[in-house]
């Protein structure tokens, strides 16, 4: 058996995979292939990144639709998508407090383009960027016959493909973000799964930098959200909306509304974890 | 003489402001092919969907699952061809972009060419420097719009920083040295098991980059890029070359080397002073990332470090050289803020390239340059301005700088550049 782990800087955070396999050249190929996607996405999703194509679509789409290439097209339309599902808890527009009102974004599939619909708006894809660009490793190891491994993008987006030889599957230990040095509050198996960890703040930081997007101001509380669905896109917006929503509405939600597979823990220091 | 910010901004004025034509309204959408849609193709096939005033009418490739990834970037109205003969004659389109393996170039290229097609042409332009002076006269005669993909001459960060040595900022230029480090592989992954009847050929086809017969290596692959900014900032091709590669890490059954130094000489004729030498030294590695990509342009005031997304001035100390922190004259530093800003301040006292002074960072980095370069092949078609950013003797040029390093290792001595001569 042999194992190859590879890593790089994008999206802000380091990215790693880890690929277990029987050819260690080929498995060395694929993660490379895996990585240097990886890579790429960062410089197409990044809002802050000026030559990706998500900064050219904050500047251009203020003034007329501007188009948009068809993988970056159909991740903005699962986006919207979501954010109807979750009746606007899950907004790429929410960053910037602007989009506590009617949608921000208006999306023309038939020529490919975005437009906003007012000022200020600004995409942002950081509640779905890491994930998708887990699930695009995972099609390209699965394409060249790799299914044993484990994604991850900062730890706080996680992608198991397939299970840990001889175990039931992946085992990933959950800390809550805010006393990151206590001992994990959970311990997941995953198989076939992603997993996504969205918290209100980091240790240290005294105001959140999530917004709820309905009311447009930062969420409280040191709430943390964990959810597990069958891809690490799903898992990431739905962790974010989760949070957003709080508990009781988070709750509510997963009982009106259920996904497929999907899945969701809540933790506050001191009250320990509970799946919802 | 001293320079002032008023020359510098004079001169630098052009590249600062270039942006993109966009179509009158009126106008018919530019027809445009792809042929080659694997990693780099698809790039640029995603590059052209965003353009206004581009219609992608057809994508080629004969390697179905990277014809099949081609067409779902370049969407349901594109036509999907296996032989590039084929897209021609049928579609007709205005404009082809091709990017495929090396060895394919010339061939492919002067069909699109002499189909009356404009054409835009990945680099290195040709697999030999005979194919390459050939497709210059072909293109010469043409009457076409013809570009190679070097994008760094699309690339804002580049085109400052040709102004800033025409400005004189770095005083006169005396060497270059340039590297492009990484540290895997190279090497592709393959969609079946070793055990399979097509591995060896799928392999490679796939690995084109590693086999002689297909690729020209590193120096073809990623040296062409940067070898151009120097053919570029120099306004000069090589006089000759010195080069030594080997294998002597990735010993997988690759053909091309993993690893390449070479020492290029450049003789400079001012016309108002003797000729003077400009060496430039240039490495490849596969398996040290610590340099990356990047050039250092280093002239008697000052150097340019240059990568596709980050461009530096550091200015020797004590050199005669204009204030751009502002001490003296603040209001004038202010109206250079467009032009360069701070960069972050090194800790000097413990800095062991202390003398090299704090840097300047070049301010200017919106924009994607595969997508820019795209983006000024297409106002050239629409323009019938044949004076590309990147043209056939550019091309050529790049082609025959890249190629003399690789016989120069091969032959184990110096090599001259080929007598042509023209300049870049």
């Amino acid at each position: 058996m042999a194992v190859v782990l590879k890593s790089c800087e994008a999206m802000g955070t380091r990215f790693e995979a880890l690929l277990i396999g029987d050819d260690a050249q080929h498995l060395d190929a694929v993660a490379v292939a895996v990585i240097e996607e990886i890579v790429r996405l960062g410089g197409v999703l990044s809002r802050f990144d000026p030559r990706s194509e998500i900064a050219r679509v904050n500047r251009e789409a203020v003034h007329a639709p501007a188009r948009v290439d068809r993988e970056v097209f159909g991740l903005l339309e699962k986006c919207e998508e979501a954010r109807r599902l979750t009746a606007g808890y899950f907004d790429v527009t929410a960053s910037l407090g602007a989009a506590a009102r009617a949608p921000a974004l208006r999306l023309d599939a038939e020529i490919c383009a975005a437009q906003f619909t007012g000022p200020d708006v600004v995409i942002d894809l950081g509640g779905v960027g890491k994930g998708y660009a887990l699930d695009r490793g995972r099609e390209i190891m699965l394409r060249f016959g790799v299914t044993c491994g484990l994604l991850h993008g900062g730890a706080s987006s996680v992608l198991a493909v397939g299970a840990l030889p001889g175990k039931g599957g992946w085992l990933v230990a959950v800390r809550h973000p805010l006393t990151p040095d206590a001992a994990p509050v959970a311990q997941l198996e995953l198989v076939d799964q992603g997993l996504s960890c969205s918290a209100v703040r980091r240790p240290g930081q005294r105001q959140s930098d999530v917004l709820n997007p309905l009311t447009g101001r930062p969420l409280d509380g040191d709430a943390a959200c964990v959810t597990l669905a069958a891809n690490a896109t799903n898992a990431e917006i739905f962790s974010t909306a989760l949070l957003a929503m709080g508990r009781e509405e988070a709750k509510r939600y997963l009982e009106r509304a259920p996904h497929h597979g999907l899945a969701a823990g809540w933790f506050e220091p001191g009250d320990g974890f509970t799946w919802i | 003489m001293p320079i002032t910010r008023r020359t510098f901004l004079e001169t630098a004025g052009a590249a600062l402001t270039t942006r993109a034509m966009l179509p009158a309204r009126d106008e018919l959408p530019v027809q445009v092919a792809v042929i080659g849609t694997g990693a780099r193709g698809s790039d640029l096939i995603r590059a052209l969907t965003t353009i206004e005033g581009v219609e992608l009418v057809g994508v080629c490739d004969d390697y179905p699952p990277h014809l099949e990834q081609g067409a779902k970037y370049a969407g349901p109205k594109a036509k999907t061809f296996a032989d590039y003969r084929k897209l021609l004659d049928e579609l007709k389109p205005q404009a082809v972009v091709v990017a495929v393996p090396l060895h394919l170039h010339y061939r492919i290229a002067a069909d699109c060419i002499a189909a009356g097609r404009h054409l835009f042409l990945e680099k290195t332009m040709c697999y030999s420097i005979a194919e390459a002076q050939k497709l210059a006269r072909q293109v010469a005669v043409s009457n076409r719009v013809f570009q190679i993909g070097l994008q760094r001459r699309a690339n804002p960060i580049y085109k400052q920083a040709r102004a800033m040595i025409a400005a004189g900022m770095i005083g006169q230029v005396t060497s270059i040295k340039a590297q492009w480090h990484r540290n895997n592989s190279w090497r592709r992954p393959v969609p079946v098991l070793k055990t399979d009847a097509n591995w060896t050929a799928l392999e490679r086809r796939l690995n084109w980059r590693l086999y002689k017969a297909h690729s020209g290596g590193l120096m073809a692959e990623l040296g062409s890029h940067q070898m151009d900014v120097v053919n570029w900032f120099l306004g000069a091709h090589p006089k000759r070359v010195f080069a030594s590669g080997g294998i002597d890490y990735y010993r997988d059954g690759r053909e091309v080397f993993d690893n390449i130094s070479c020492l290029y000489e450049y003789e400079i004729t001012p016309s108002d002073q003797k000729p003077y030498t400009v060496r430039v030294s240039y490495t490849s590695l596969c398996n040290n990332a610590y340099e990356g990509a990047a050039e250092l342009i280093m002239g008697t005031k000052g150097s340019l470090y240059l990568t596709s997304a980050k461009g530096l001035l550091f200015q020797e100390k004590g050199a005669d050289v204009v204030s751009w922190e502002g001490g003296k004259d603040k209001a004038a530093a202010d109206a250079n803020a467009a032009v360069v800003t701070a960069g972050k301040t090194l800790k000097l006292s413990n800095d062991p390239w202390a003398h090299r002074g704090a840097p300047f960072e070049i301010d200017i980095e919106e924009g994607n340059d595969t997508r820019d370069e795209l983006v000024s092949f297409i106002d050239h078609i629409r323009r019938s301005d044949p004076k590309t950013i990147a043209d056939a003797t550019v091309g050529l040029n790049d082609c025959a700088t890249i190629l003399i390093a690789n016989q120069s290792a091969e032959i184990d001595g110096w090599v001259a550049f080929p007598v042509w001569s023209s300049r870049s």
